[in-house]
């Protein structure tokens, strides 16, 4: 599991990948986990937005 | 430092996990989402029940032909992801929205458009109309799914997927509803115009369509929600061009004009949209290489010879299982690196 062995420095050669050399050093923390954090206050606009625009296309364009 | 192949394989750390952050309820968005997808399932329905029962053998054809070519793109659009993949849950969210929600609301706005303009003698017209009806609905979708995910979005990347997987719910039902009405129109030919479709289907429509477009502004989208080292400004501009560009894409889809232009614009959009793949899986890369930190040297030896991508593949997975905390994918990436490397 976690800490079995200690990891070599963030300046080994082989850490770097295909796509480019990592110069960031060692994440200190995993990612953050869950859901992404503005969903509190997005929540409500994406529901209002999504009721509105739903809403439109429900009744139509109007007729000539 | 030996490496054991199928041994286990201590040969990583995790670095400990975040603090753990308050979040407001997602529930709302659960009842936008659940709602948006039922009713957009029952206007599908109600529009095309009847056409279902004229013709009910070419419609579960129609079914099982274009959900079975949906199944290889799906196998396909998961090859995009080298790190670290959406949950099978996301993904299975993202399909129902683009084949439920932006089908059934798409279509109401459709029909709405094609009599309106019908009455005054240019019915075809609609089609043009579509993209503004049928991309709004496809972009509100990955919003949703996006912020529903149980793991948030990490990279443009992952919306990407997102977007190509509401896209892809959104053909298959397009397919399957468009062959219906076209089997319809040609009796007694109806065979002939399911197989035309389906060819149509896998030669042109399916690396054209909505999976590439929805898949742009997917990409847009999240990375407006992700990259948070760039100024918002530019955050939100590229979001918004991008979103633009999908729009503009199905425009010239549907348009069926240009001439050879119509032909170019085709293959640009695919090209656009594997630089996208490639841009993503490189932002990806710059996230998650750091946690190779956490492995020991011997494990990224890299081998010779025809090992070295699938190596390359396992040292991404690794990273990516680090960076997320998942200790079993990272056992799984560790014991097939030890294995490539043993070769």
């Amino acid at each position: 599991m976690a800490g079995v062995i200690a990891g070599p420095q963030p300046s080994d050669p082989l850490t770097n990948y295909r796509f480019g050399v990592s110069t960031n050093p060692l994440p200190e923390t995993q990612l953050p986990a869950g859901r992404y954090p503005a969903a509190t206050t997005t929540v409500w606009m994406v529901s209002i937005l999504v009721l509105v625009t739903e809403a439109v296309l429900a009744f139509g364009i109007p007729g000539p | 430092m030996t490496v054991t192949p199928g041994a286990p394989s201590p040969l990583f750390a995790l670095p400990p996990p975040t603090a753990v952050e308050t979040r407001g309820p997602a529930w709302p968005l659960w009842v936008v989402y659940v709602a948006s997808v039922v009713t957009g399932l029952a206007i599908l329905a109600g529009s095309i029940g009847g056409s279902i029962a004229q013709t009910p053998a070419v419609a579960a054809a129609s079914a099982a032909l274009f959900g079975a070519f949906g199944a290889v793109c799906a196998w396909l659009l998961n090859k995009i992801h080298y790190f670290w993949p959406l949950r099978r849950n996301t993904k299975v969210l993202a399909a129902l929205w683009g084949a439920g929600a932006a089908t059934g609301y798409a279509l109401l706005a459709n029909i709405a458009i094609y009599e309106y303009l019908a009455d005054r003698g240019d019915g075809p017209g609609w089609s043009v109309f579509a993209a503004f009806t049928e991309e709004p609905m496809k972009g509100l979708g990955i919003v949703v799914v996006l912020l529903l995910a149980a793991t948030r979005p990490r990279t443009a990347l992952d919306g990407l997927v997102v977007g190509s997987f509401v896209g892809l719910g959104f053909e298959i039902v397009e397919n399957v509803v468009q062959s219906l009405n076209n089997a319809l129109a040609s009796p007694p030919d109806q065979w002939a115009s399911l197989t035309t479709d389906v060819v149509h289907e896998v030669l042109r429509r399916s690396w054209t369509g909505h999976i590439v477009i929805t898949g742009i502004a997917g990409f847009g989208i999240a990375y407006a929600m992700t990259a948070r080292h760039r100024a918002t400004v530019q955050r939100w501009a590229v979001g918004v061009a991008l979103v633009l560009l999908a729009l503009a894409g199905h425009l010239l889809w549907n348009s069926h004009r240009f001439g050879v232009f119509y032909v170019l614009g085709q293959f640009g959009t695919l090209a656009f949209y594997l630089w996208l793949i490639r841009v993503g899986r490189a932002q990806e890369a710059r996230l998650y290489s750091p946690y190779l930190g956490y492995a020991a040297p011997a494990l990224l030896q890299t081998p010779s010879g025809g090992t070295r991508r699938k190596h390359r593949r396992s040292r991404a997975r690794l990273a990516g299982a680090i960076g997320n905390g998942d200790i079993g994918r990272a056992h799984a990436a560790a014991d097939a690196l030890a294995k490539a490397t043993a070769r």
